[in-house]
């Protein structure tokens, strides 16, 4: 990833520069190993420690052994043993363990029984490695408690507790829903967000192309926070989505 | 000639219950290599949507844009190979094979002979039993080249030097069955696309009224196909 990405912690001005996330261990358990690899190297690079295996059984015998890991992220449809079954064997004995499930299954009954079987989060594929990245640290953020009461992203500043955005001292006035964009939005500031995973975090509903409904709300979000003349911080990132970044 | 369940020629003897089974056999086998496919395809675009966005990413330093470029072709190709698997696939089950006389040794001399160069090039033995069926088989040459390739391609990229693939062929209950194995344990189950190109070869196989099985580790295909027979006059 690009330099403005090395930062697993959105990229809040004003924040002090730290990584608490930086050391923390991973194991990936995806059969591909073209894709395992990818990911693997590309989390390496973003300061997480990373081990990879490419069947159930494996990854079963990994998690058994002294290593302690933070994240699992595994694929559903493995070898030797699935994904819903590596997850029905591993979260009764490690209810902390943080579990991202990719999949190319987009069928909703496969989303809701990972998500059922302890699953904290799907990612369909293909996705983007930023959403991925994004999503890895939003779980292992969840840990450290370390979503603050308040974000600002350059002079645009969000106030959890009193449902207030503010920008340059200008109050923006926002449906419930927009505020939930921008919420989410400066949650993952510097980063793109898909707008399959809007729908999913935002409308908590699966992934629909068909409906521009994203694309509308973000022109509403876009039309308050960047007025003409303001230096922008919405972004369309093309083939992603959309992200929220100081200039 | 006479076939003993023939969905696509249905003749009196055969009732239409079974024939509705036999085809929606077919069409579920078809769904399920079908999604394993786009399940195939999803790992190289996933590989490209990451590679394409960080590349352009502001503070991506020119070594870094490079190596996008190089992951990024050897995913395109994934793509694309996975791509023409997924179309074989469904012409295979979309188009009817032909039902004409061949000689098994016959059809299979070039693709041999063109193995033993490959595999001799690389260190890898080739052995062919003796008894190698010498026998008329009614169905589509073209369809059975297609699996006995793709059996000794995945065969060959799981073999080194030193060793050897055998192709063995034995004649029972009116079929010709071929077995290509390799000799020695890799330690790993096929890819994505592997089993992509095996599901259209069983699928080629499969409309020649024929069999298709194969495993992993030690790789082995055994390919089972009807003999010729003739009617008494």
């Amino acid at each position: 990833m690009g330099a403005t990405h090395r930062n697993p912690l959105p990229a809040v001005q004003g924040a002090p520069v730290f990584n608490p996330l930086a050391g923390r261990r991973i194991l990936i358990v995806e059969d591909d190993l073209s894709l395992a690899s990818f990911l693997g190297s590309e989390l390496r690079s973003e300061g997480f420690e990373v081990d990879m295996v490419h069947d159930g059984e494996a990854a079963l015998e990994t998690l058994q052994g002294g290593q302690h890991y933070h994240l699992l992220i595994l694929d559903l449809n493995l070898p030797k043993l699935d994904g819903i079954g590596l997850l029905q064997r591993v979260k009764p004995g490690r209810p902390r363990l943080r579990m991202l499930v990719l999949t190319a299954r987009s069928r909703v009954e496969d989303k809701v029984k990972a998500l059922q079987t302890g699953a904290d989060q799907c990612l369909t594929k293909p996705f983007s490695f930023a959403e991925l990245l994004a999503r890895v640290q939003a779980l292992l953020r969840r840990d450290t408690g370390a979503i603050p009461n308040c974000s600002r992203v350059g002079d645009l500043t969000l106030n959890r507790e009193e449902r207030r955005v503010e920008r340059n001292g200008r109050r923006l006035n926002l449906t419930p829903r927009e505020f939930a964009i921008i919420e989410f939005m400066m949650r993952n500031a510097g980063h793109p967000v898909s707008r399959a995973t809007l729908q999913e975090e935002v409308w908590n509903m699966p992934a629909d192309s068909s409906t521009n409904i994203v694309d509308v709300y973000m022109k509403y979000v876009r039309d308050k926070v960047d007025l003409p003349g303001e230096v922008k911080l919405t972004h369309t990132i093309r083939g992603v989505g959309y992200e929220l970044r100081d200039a | 000639m006479e076939w003993d369940t023939n969905f696509e020629m249905p003749n009196d003897t055969v009732d239409r219950d079974t024939l509705d089974a036999a085809a929606g056999d077919k069409l579920d086998r078809f769904y399920v290599d079908l999604a394993n496919g786009l399940h195939a395809l999803a790992q190289p675009l996933t590989i490209l949507q990451s590679t394409v966005g960080a590349s352009s990413a502001p503070g991506c330093t020119t070594d870094r844009q490079q190596h996008y470029r190089d992951v990024s072709i050897l995913q395109v190709e994934r793509a694309c190979d996975i791509y023409w698997g997924l179309q074989n696939l469904v012409v295979a089950n979309q188009a009817a094979a032909e039902r004409t006389p061949y000689d098994l040794s016959q059809a299979l001399a070039s693709l041999l002979e063109d193995q033993l160069a490959v595999l001799t090039a690389s260190g890898i033995e080739l052995s062919i039993a003796p008894s190698f069926a010498d026998r008329s088989i009614q169905g589509d040459a073209s369809r059975t080249l297609q699996a006995v390739q793709t059996s000794f391609k995945i065969a060959a990229s799981r073999s080194s030097a030193g060793d050897v693939i055998k192709l063995k062929s034995a004649v029972a209950d009116g079929r010709v069955e071929l077995t290509i194995a390799n000799s020695r344990l890799y330690g790993k189950v096929l890819n994505s696309l592997d089993r992509l190109n095996m599901a259209v070869a069983e699928t080629n196989i499969r409309s020649q009224q024929g069999d298709y099985s194969y495993s992993d580790d030690p790789f082995s295909v055994v390919i089972c196909l009807p003999i010729q027979r003739v009617e008494p006059v």
